[in-house]
């Protein structure tokens, strides 16, 4: 007899709404124009607040949830959710997901570091090195930097917090930056996946690609994915 | 000892047991005692592709649960002294197969063989992954199709990772067999060429079986269509097989037949 209930982890992506505003009718237009860009999209996106750069003072976290549910959003957590917000957040049955990556907060960190002229490098990020093709249904996950020597089949995907560097073809999915990390890169020496996709940005391919027998890198600038042949 | 060989391909209806049975009856028939053992439980087809469905008493699961030894179990061809079938049940299902019941039926058979051929049902469930954990040489049967490609892929990362093999560190020996191969198709462009599926599977090319109304004819016979040494399919097994035990046999069947002089003027 199978247990009637098991607890899996799984890593499950989810979107993230970053707000630059505190002003509700603001944010209302700008949602319900992006609804109607992907009205798909909107259809019950679980989604997480970001509440770095909203005043406690001006809104309540209440009317926030009810915007985005007008929109067709499914609020399921709060991140950077400081102190004043925790009762709140608790009362709507919003999960706290601690503290991210939210941009104010890497802005400010840059800042402070340039402020007291301190020149640490970053800290090193783990390389994972795969030989071998990557299969379709396979999923290869690294915390740091990805290097395949082999292709990605389609159907297959890859992840990593860091850069993803493919020496064969890639042909099904590759995630970089998946924590947040916008200056990650994919680069594979040829070039036909199914979607790419940095810090939550991601594009597919329906129509092949021009590049499809090309290397390939691809960057993101300014919220935008840059494919550049090399 | 024997080498064991699984006959698989994620997708069904590719000619899995149209090549186990070609494939084991070519073995025998170039001198090495095989036996080709059906793991479709619950489907059982290779009896009949073998031309063996009327003489089967005990089957593959009865051995693997002690009911029956493998000598009541082992059906004799009738063409070919050294080679052996053992039936898949019909009225069981799957989960009846264990992995140590099917290892001491595989080191029992390996004791007397040369070859075992393993017949493996389509998908990727408790039934595929019988056949496939205890081989040490895996054929991937494909049609040039995407669909058929995709799931080979996939096959074959599933041997790559949760065969006998693989979790030893090893890994098991693959090769492509494309079958329902048309070459006039594939010239008008409706149908993948054997170098788009090898680059995409990226594994040795083993054989191209060419579509063949032979096939068809073998099956609801029960004659492998290797016995039909005039048929272009027969010839094509014969050459993979022979490629298989190591001989340099170049491939045919690639390239559209030029109709000849006659059969221009008198059509055919």
């Amino acid at each position: 007899m199978d247990s009637a209930v098991s607890l899996k982890a799984g890593l499950v992506p989810l979107t993230t709404l970053h707000f630059s505003s505190n002003d509700l009718a603001d944010i209302r237009a700008q949602l319900e124009k992006k609804q109607a860009e992907a009205p798909a999209l909107f259809r019950h996106l679980p989604c997480v607040l970001d509440l770095s750069s909203l005043d406690p003072n001006l809104l309540t976290l209440a009317d926030l949830q009810q915007l985005c549910r007008d929109c067709g959003l499914l609020p399921v957590a709060v991140r950077n959710a400081g102190n004043e917000w925790q009762a709140q957040a608790e009362a709507l049955h919003l999960a706290d997901l601690g503290k991210g990556t939210s941009r104010a907060a890497a802005r400010q960190q840059d800042t402070q570091a340039t402020d007291s002229g301190n020149e640490t490098s970053p800290p090193a990020r783990a390389v994972k090195i795969h030989t071998g093709n990557i299969r379709s249904g396979q999923q290869l996950y690294n915390d740091g930097d990805l290097i395949i020597f082999g292709m990605v089949s389609a159907g297959a995907e890859v992840l990593a917090t860091g850069d993803i560097h493919i020496y064969g073809t890639l042909r099904g999915r590759a995630l970089a930056g998946v924590k947040g990390d916008e200056s990650a890169i994919i680069a594979c020496q040829q070039f036909d996946p199914e979607l790419v996709a940095i810090a939550g940005q991601y594009r597919l391919f329906e129509e092949q690609q021009e590049q499809r027998q090309q290397p390939v890198a691809v960057s993101l600038q300014d919220g935008t994915l840059n494919i550049t042949s090399v | 000892m024997a080498k064991i060989i699984v006959v698989t391909s994620g997708k069904g209806g590719v000619g899995k047991t149209t090549t186990s049975a070609a494939f084991s009856t070519a073995l025998a028939m170039k001198g090495h005692k095989t036996v080709v053992i059906d793991f479709d439980v619950g489907l059982r087809n290779l009896d009949l592709v073998m031309g063996c469905e009327r003489r089967v008493v005990y089957d593959f699961v009865n051995v693997v649960q002690g009911e029956a030894s493998l000598k009541q179990a082992l059906i004799k061809d009738k063409r070919l002294p050294n080679l052996f079938v053992l039936p898949a049940s019909q009225t069981r299902d799957k989960d009846a197969l264990n992995p140590e019941g099917v290892e001491k039926v595989l080191n029992e058979l390996s004791a007397d063989f040369d070859y075992i051929v393993c017949d493996s049902p389509a998908g990727i469930e408790h039934g595929a992954h019988m056949a496939l954990y205890y081989a040490e040489e895996a054929i991937i049967v494909t049609n040039p199709e995407v669909s058929s490609v995709r799931d080979s892929d996939r096959i074959i990362g599933i041997l790559q990772s949760k065969s006998r093999l693989a979790e030893q560190g090893k890994s098991v020996k693959e090769h492509l067999l494309l079958t329902r191969y048309n070459p006039e198709r594939v010239e008008r462009g409706e149908m993948l060429s054997v170098q788009d599926v090898e680059e995409i599977l990226a594994i040795p090319l083993l054989g191209v079986i060419p579509e063949s109304e032979a096939v068809l004819k073998a099956s609801n016979q029960g004659v492998p269509v290797v016995h039909d040494a005039e048929s272009d399919a027969g010839q094509a097994y014969d050459d993979a097989v022979a490629r298989y035990l190591g001989e340099d046999r170049p491939h045919r069947f690639l390239e559209k037949q030029k109709k000849g002089f006659l059969k221009r003027v008198f059509g055919g």
